[in-house]
């Protein structure tokens, strides 16, 4: 069943979306079959693209918006926000 | 490609392209150097007021029979005889035979541990010799301007630091132009010793009692206890023995046996026989007896002879220093240091700056501070039979482990040689307060800086184990993905292997890119001297874009990472010199309270890591081809 889902997160982490963490957020995404787009001031990037995360540049304090849609969006989005929250 | 050849850089290879003669006229000059200056001070050290001996023809027939029979049983038949047959892959000296005696009991590992730090321990006080040979083997030479005239006495201090100031400035040249006239020089040094010894002799044969043993059992044995202050000096005589397994691997034993048998023990016994004669003859002689050998008229060139011969002592500890300090950075003991390489033929000709001006201030303290040969005579002595305790302890693992003796024949061997070698230590040891803390104190800190160099490194590489992303889960997503390739190799410098390179992760967020060859390369330092180009790489291909490279050297090879990499095209990478980009990552290491490591070391192991050299020219890195990014990393 094809579904969507998405949900706003604040970076809270030190080094906000640094190198690191954007490549385990890919990392994770690529596990999942649902589409997933991350978004920040005005800018959209593929989540399973490690570049594109990279190249958001979400600052400490950032808002980001997770989109997913497909099969198993919710808990796309559910593993992502715990990964921003954990980290 | 390039074409690469097989082991250019091991001296052991080179070695048997040379003949015996050369190979023995070099090993005399580098080797010998050090126990051929020991003349200039062992036998007036023996009788000073100190040890409290008479200067009769008895006392002084024992004393000369013991240094003779002390060159017989420790360096003629340990070391020469015994000692050099234990070489690691031709190599010897102390990490040389810690890695030998640590890979015998490898299935042991708080035995392997012990050994390893016993070892390293061994290999700090060389450099405790590294300052005191110097500073008295030209202070003792210098001393012959005393000799000549009394009015030259207050200027000996101030030559002796001259000589040493010029030779520490001219190690930056190397010793390619002058090295070769080292070994004709010696020559006619241990020439001169035998002739003036014969000369003495003659007049006074008597010395010749000297060959029996008994002569040295009954001096040792009658004054009991009291003895010990004359062994102590009686050791010098044997200062410098550690040299000739150390510098096994540059000459082979042969060339270093055949030496010592014809020309140095001669030579030695000859002189040390000389001068028992002379004060028999002559016991107002004991103000300088190796000078007073020499008519008036030749004290001069007797004293530039000698000078010539301290410096060339000197360099061989300075260039062993050196060595030592290189072999302690590839086994991980101390951080990264500029190397320079002096010759364009010989690779293991080098020149290391930061070690050099710290052995001359240490050198030149040393003669600042005790004035005298006879004052760093106390010092001298205590690195030296310490370093012979560990040596025999080793061996002992190498001899029941390694070569599998029988256990009584190598408990019976190392209880004899153990047994000689804590009665000469004994024998230093009275002179603690006289100057013998000085390498003990030496030793002792560098033993403290290689060790929190080691720990601080497995401590950093364990925290970006444990934190960093995991490789091949990483790969599996990026190759997943869609990426802007281009056309260029990447190679990424990594301690640990298994998990991302944060400089992949900036150079991904900075340049938005991804190379068609990325490249996880991690070098290895083996326990072994040399690992040959054969065994040098090992390719892994991990996915369609990456590769995992593993470069392993010997502690005496000299590591060149472009030329290594050029070796995986066998395996079917190709990395085009021109066309490779390498990444590295810079730590700056975060001491944290609470760590692993007490706190002072935590902050030493950080200011070492901040202040270590240049991984571009340690590694050959092309300069120009070369990213540097910085991380932090909490212990």
């Amino acid at each position: 069943m094809n579904t969507q889902a998405s949900a706003y997160i604040t970076v809270t982490s030190k080094d906000g979306l640094d190198p690191e963490l954007s490549a385990l957020l890919s990392m994770q995404a690529t596990q999942f079959t649902s589409a997933i787009k991350l978004s920040h001031d005005n800018r959209t990037a593929n989540a399973k693209a490690v570049v594109e995360v990279m190249s958001l540049g979400v600052h400490s304090g950032g808002i980001v918006q997770i989109r997913t849609s497909g099969e198993d969006a919710q808990t796309a989005l559910n593993t992502l926000i715990a990964v921003i929250q954990h980290y | 490609m390039s074409e690469v050849s097989t082991d250019a850089d091991n001296p052991s290879a080179q070695i048997k392209r040379q003949s015996a003669t050369a190979l023995t006229l070099a090993a005399i000059g580098v080797v010998y150097g050090d126990i051929g200056t020991s003349p200039l001070y062992t036998v007036k050290e023996v009788f000073a007021p100190s040890t409290g001996l008479v200067l009769t023809p008895e006392n002084l027939i024992g004393a000369v029979s013991t240094i003779f029979w002390a060159l017989m049983l420790i360096v003629t038949l340990k070391y020469v005889i015994l000692i050099l047959r234990a070489d690691n892959r031709g190599e010897g000296g102390a990490l040389a035979l810690t890695a030998l005696a640590a890979n015998a009991v490898k299935d042991k590992p708080f035995l392997r541990q012990s050994l390893l730090m016993m070892g390293l321990f061994g290999a700090t006080l060389f450099y405790g010799d590294s300052v005191i040979t110097p500073a008295i083997s030209v202070i003792g030479a210098v001393e012959g301007l005393e000799m000549v005239t009394p009015v030259l006495t207050p200027y000996v201090v101030p030559i002796s630091v001259a000589v040493l100031l010029l030779l520490f400035l001219m190690q930056r040249f190397g010793t390619q132009l002058v090295g070769k006239f080292f070994g004709p020089i010696i020559v006619v040094w241990f020439s001169v010793l035998g002739l003036t010894g014969i000369l003495e002799i003659i007049q006074q044969p008597a010395i010749l009692q000297a060959l029996n043993p008994l002569n040295a059992a009954v001096f040792l044995w009658d004054r009991g206890p009291f003895i010990l202050a004359a062994v102590g000096a009686i050791v010098l005589a044997l200062t410098g023995a550690e040299a000739l397994y150390a510098d096994m691997g540059h000459f082979g034993r042969k060339p270093i046996q055949m030496a010592w048998m014809t020309l140095v023990l001669p030579g030695l016994a000859l002189h040390y026989m000389g001068q028992g004669a002379l004060l028999m003859r002559d016991p107002s002689a004991i103000e300088n007896p190796f000078f007073r050998m020499f008519p008036q008229s030749w004290l001069i060139p007797a004293v530039v002879l000698a000078t010539v011969a301290a410096v060339i002592a000197s360099q061989a500890v300075i260039s062993g220093a050196y060595s030592m300090t290189k072999q302690a950075i590839l086994l991980g003991f101390l951080p990264r240091m500029d190397i320079k390489y002096t010759s364009e033929n010989e690779v293991g000709q080098i020149y290391m700056p930061a070690v050099n001006w710290i052995l001359l201030v240490g050198v030149v303290a040393a003669v600042l501070a005790f004035k005298s040969s006879s004052a760093l005579a106390g010092a001298y002595g205590i690195a030296v039979t310490l370093t012979m305790v560990i040596t025999t302890t080793l061996t002992f693992f190498v001899v029941r482990d390694a070569w599998k003796l029988p256990l009584v024949v190598a408990l019976a061997a190392t209880v004899f040689f153990l047994g000689i070698d804590v009665f000469l230590f004994a024998g230093c040891i009275i002179k603690f307060f006289d100057g013998g803390w000085f390498p003990l104190v030496m030793g002792l800190s560098l033993f403290a800086v290689m060790t929190t160099w080691s720990k601080g490194r497995s401590l950093v590489i364990e925290t970006i184990r444990r934190d960093g992303l995991d490789l091949q889960s990483f790969i599996r997503s990026i190759e997943a993905g869609h990426n802007h390739l281009i056309q260029r190799t990447a190679v990424y410098a990594v301690a640990n292997p298994e998990t991302v390179p944060q400089a992949l992760l900036h150079n991904m967020k900075h340049n938005q890119v991804l190379h068609e060859k990325n490249i996880i390369m991690t070098v290895k330092f083996d326990e072994v001297p040399w690992v040959s180009d054969k065994h040098r790489v090992k390719v892994e291909k991990i996915s369609a874009h990456f590769w995992q490279v593993v470069l392993t050297y010997g502690f005496m090879n000299t590591p060149d990472v472009p030329k290594a990499l050029l070796l995986c095209q066998q395996f079917g990478l190709d990395i085009p010199t021109f066309e490779t980009t390498y990444f590295l990552s810079r730590e700056t290491v975060v001491p944290t309270p609470g760590g692993d490591m007490a706190q002072w070391r935590e902050i030493m192991f950080a200011a070492m890591t901040r202040n270590s050299g240049g991984i571009v020219e340690f590694f050959h890195l092309p300069d120009n081809s070369v990213v540097e990014l910085g991380t932090r990393v909490q212990i």
